[in-house]
C-alpha cells in the first residue's frame, strides 16, 4: 500500500516536473516574436526554421521576413523592433534600443540607378535614361525595326 | 549600213522604253498605280526628308493614312515645330492606337520629350500586342526601370500582369541587367505562382555570381512554397523528400545522359532512411563526367559540423566519392574547405561527418558529391551510393 502510494506521488512529480520544464524553456532567450504576419525565420542552429507567434529568440539569433510578411521583436526589456517585409535584423544585447531599431535593415538593395533618382530626380534622365533615349535618337526606326513595313505610303501618279 | 543602225536606234529606244516600263509599274508605283514611297521603316531621325506638300496630299485624299501622319510628325519635329509634331503624332495614334509602327513611333517620340510615363504606357501596349518587337522594345523599358522612371507606370503594369513581364525579366537578366531592379516585378509573379524557374534562376545566379549572396537568397526564400519555409536549414531538403526544383539554392542533379556522365541521379524511395526518400547515385562503370548532385549554400563565417546518413553498395572501381565543401568567389569555385570520409565498397546504412571552418573571405559556398580524382583526369566509378539526412549544424 505504501509502495502503491509512493508511485502515485512520484508520478504526479512526474507529472509536475514536465508541466514545469516547458515553462522554463519558453522563458529562455531574450525577446520574442509579436505581430507575426506571413513568413518569419529564425537562425537555428541547422539553419533557417519558421517563427511563431510568441516565439522566443536567444541572443544572436537573426530574423528575417519574406515578401509580404512583418513582425516584431519585443525585447524583455521592452525595446520593441519592427520589420517590415524582405528584411533582417540580428538579435543582440549591449545596444540602446534606438540603435536596435536602426539596425532592422532590408536584405533586397535597390540598384543603383533608383537610389540615384532618390538624390537628384533631376539628374536621373541625363544620367541614366540617356543611353537610352539615345538609342532612340536614331529614330523610330530603332524601336520598329528594320525591313520593309506592311504600311506603305502612296500617292497617286496622277 | 543605214537600215542596220536605224534597226539598232529602233532596238535601244524599244529597250530604253521597255526599262521606263518596267520602272513606272514595278517600282515606282505598285499595282493600283499608286506611287511607291519610303515605308514607315524609315520615320526616324536619320530618315531622309520627305516633302511635306506630298504628305499633305496623300492626307488630303486620306485623311486617315496614319503612316502618312507619322511622317508628317517627324518633319514637323524635325523642323522643330513641336505642336504640329504633337497633334500629328496624337493624330496617328487616335486612329490606329494599336497599330505597330504608331506604337512604336510615338513611344520614340514621348522618349525623345521625355514624357517617360506616356512611353512606357504605349511600350507596354506594344511589346503586349506585338512579341516580335520585344527585342527591339525590352532594352528601352529596361533603362527606364533601371532610372526608376515613372514607378506607378511599372507598378500598373505589374498589377495587370502583363504577359510580357516574364520574358522581359528572363531577357534584361541574361543581357546583364542588374537583377535587383528585376526583383520587384519578380516577386509578385512568385506570389502569384507564374514565375518560370528560368526567370528565378537567372537572377538568383546572377546576384550569387557577383557575390551577392544575401540578396540571392533572400530572392530564392521568397520563392519557396509556406509549407517549406518551416525548416529551410542549411542543407535544404537535405532528407530529399521532395523534388528538386534545381534552381537557386535547392539540390542540383546532375541531367546528363547517363551514357554522356557515366551516373544517374534520383531519389527515390528507400528502406531504413529518414522520411520516404533518399539520395541514390548510380555510376555505371564507365568513365565519369561531371559532379553528380550539388547544392550552393549560404553559410556565415564560423564552424559547422555536416553530418549525414551513407550507405555504399558496391562501389568498386575508382576510389570512391566523397561530399565536399568549397568557398565560391564571384562565380569561381574554388579549392575544398573540408570534405567527408571516401565512399567505398559496401556497408549498411551509417552515419558519418565532418567539420568545416568557413573563413571570413568565403561569402558562399557548395556542398557536392564528388568522385575522387575527378579534378586530376579520368575516373572510372562503378557501384551505387546512397545518402539520406544531410544536414549542417553550427558549432559553437
Amino acid at each position: 500500500m505504501k509502495t502503491r502510494h509512493l508511485a502515485i506521488a512520484a508520478g504526479f512529480i512526474a507529472a509536475a516536473a514536465t508541466a514545469i520544464a516547458p515553462a522554463q524553456q519558453a522563458r529562455e532567450g531574450v525577446a520574442q516574436l509579436k505581430g507575426v504576419k506571413g513568413n518569419v525565420l529564425l537562425s537555428r542552429q541547422t539553419g533557417l526554421a519558421a517563427g511563431g507567434e510568441a516565439t522566443r529568440i536567444t541572443e544572436h539569433t537573426r530574423v528575417i521576413t519574406t515578401a509580404n510578411s512583418e513582425v516584431v521583436v519585443v525585447y524583455d526589456n521592452g525595446c520593441e523592433v519592427r520589420l517590415k517585409e524582405n528584411q533582417r535584423f540580428e538579435v543582440e544585447m549591449d545596444k540602446p534600443c534606438a540603435a536596435l531599431i536602426a539596425q532592422a535593415q532590408s536584405v533586397l538593395v535597390e540598384p543603383a540607378g533608383t537610389a540615384l533618382n532618390a538624390a537628384s530626380a533631376s539628374a536621373v534622365f541625363f544620367w541614366v535614361v540617356l543611353p537610352a533615349v539615345g538609342v532612340s535618337t536614331l529614330g523610330a526606326n530603332v524601336l520598329l525595326g528594320p525591313g520593309p513595313s506592311p504600311q506603305t505610303l502612296s500617292l497617286s501618279p496622277s | 549600213m543605214n537600215a542596220a543602225a536605224l534597226r539598232a536606234g529602233v532596238l535601244a529606244v524599244g529597250l530604253l522604253l521597255a526599262w521606263r516600263i518596267v520602272q513606272v509599274n514595278v517600282v515606282l508605283y505598285d499595282e493600283n498605280g499608286q506611287a511607291r514611297l519610303p515605308a514607315t521603316a524609315a520615320t526616324g531621325v536619320n530618315a531622309p526628308s520627305l516633302d511635306r506638300e506630298l504628305l499633305h496630299r496623300v492626307l488630303d485624299r486620306n485623311p486617315g493614312h496614319v503612316v502618312a501622319l507619322l511622317h508628317l510628325a517627324r518633319e514637323h519635329e524635325r523642323a522643330g515645330d513641336a505642336q504640329k509634331a504633337r497633334q500629328a503624332y496624337d493624330a496617328a495614334y487616335a486612329l490606329a492606337p494599336l497599330d505597330r509602327d504608331v506604337l512604336g513611333a510615338v513611344a520614340d517620340y514621348y522618349l525623345r520629350l521625355g514624357s517617360n510615363a506616356e512611353a512606357i504606357a504605349l511600350l507596354d501596349r506594344l511589346v503586349d500586342a506585338y512579341p516580335d518587337a520585344r527585342a527591339l522594345a525590352f532594352p528601352v523599358l529596361g533603362k527606364l526601370l533601371l532610372a526608376h522612371a515613372q514607378p506607378a507606370a511599372w507598378s500598373a503594369i505589374a498589377a495587370r500582369k502583363a504577359a510580357w513581364i516574364g520574358p522581359f525579366i528572363e531577357l534584361s537578366c541574361r543581357q546583364g541587367m542588374d537583377p535587383a531592379a528585376l526583383v520587384p516585378l519578380l516577386l509578385p509573379r512568385v506570389a502569384d505562382r507564374r514565375a518560370a524557374a528560368d526567370e528565378i534562376g537567372c537572377i538568383v545566379d546572377h546576384m550569387r555570381d557577383a557575390d551577392r549572396w544575401a540578396e540571392a537568397y533572400q530572392v530564392w526564400l521568397n520563392t519557396l512554397p509556406r509549407e517549406r519555409l518551416g525548416d529551410v536549414g542549411f542543407v535544404y531538403n537535405g532528407s530529399f523528400e521532395f523534388a528538386s526544383g534545381g534552381v537557386g539554392f535547392d539540390w542540383r542533379l546532375s541531367r546528363a545522359r547517363e551514357r554522356d556522365s557515366g551516373h544517374v541521379v534520383e531519389t527515390p524511395q528507400a528502406a531504413g532512411v529518414t522520411g520516404q526518400r533518399a539520395l541514390r547515385v548510380s555510376f555505371n562503370g564507365k568513365r565519369q563526367a561531371g559532379i553528380p548532385v550539388m547544392q550552393y549554400v549560404a553559410l556565415e563565417p564560423g564552424r559547422y559540423e555536416m553530418s549525414g546518413l551513407a550507405r555504399p553498395q558496391s562501389i568498386t572501381a575508382g576510389r570512391g566519392v566523397q561530399w565536399t565543401l568549397r568557398c565560391v568567389k564571384q562565380g569561381q569555385v574554388q579549392p575544398a574547405l573540408a570534405n567527408s570520409e571516401r565512399f567505398v565498397g559496401s556497408s549498411e546504412w551509417r552515419r558519418f561527418s565532418f567539420e568545416v571552418a568557413v573563413p571570413n573571405d568565403c561569402p558562399g559556398q557548395l556542398l557536392q558529391l564528388e568522385p575522387l580524382g575527378l579534378a586530376d583526369g579520368t575516373v572510372y566509378l562503378a557501384g551505387t551510393a546512397w545518402f539520406d539526412d544531410l544536414v549542417l549544424r553550427r558549432l559553437r
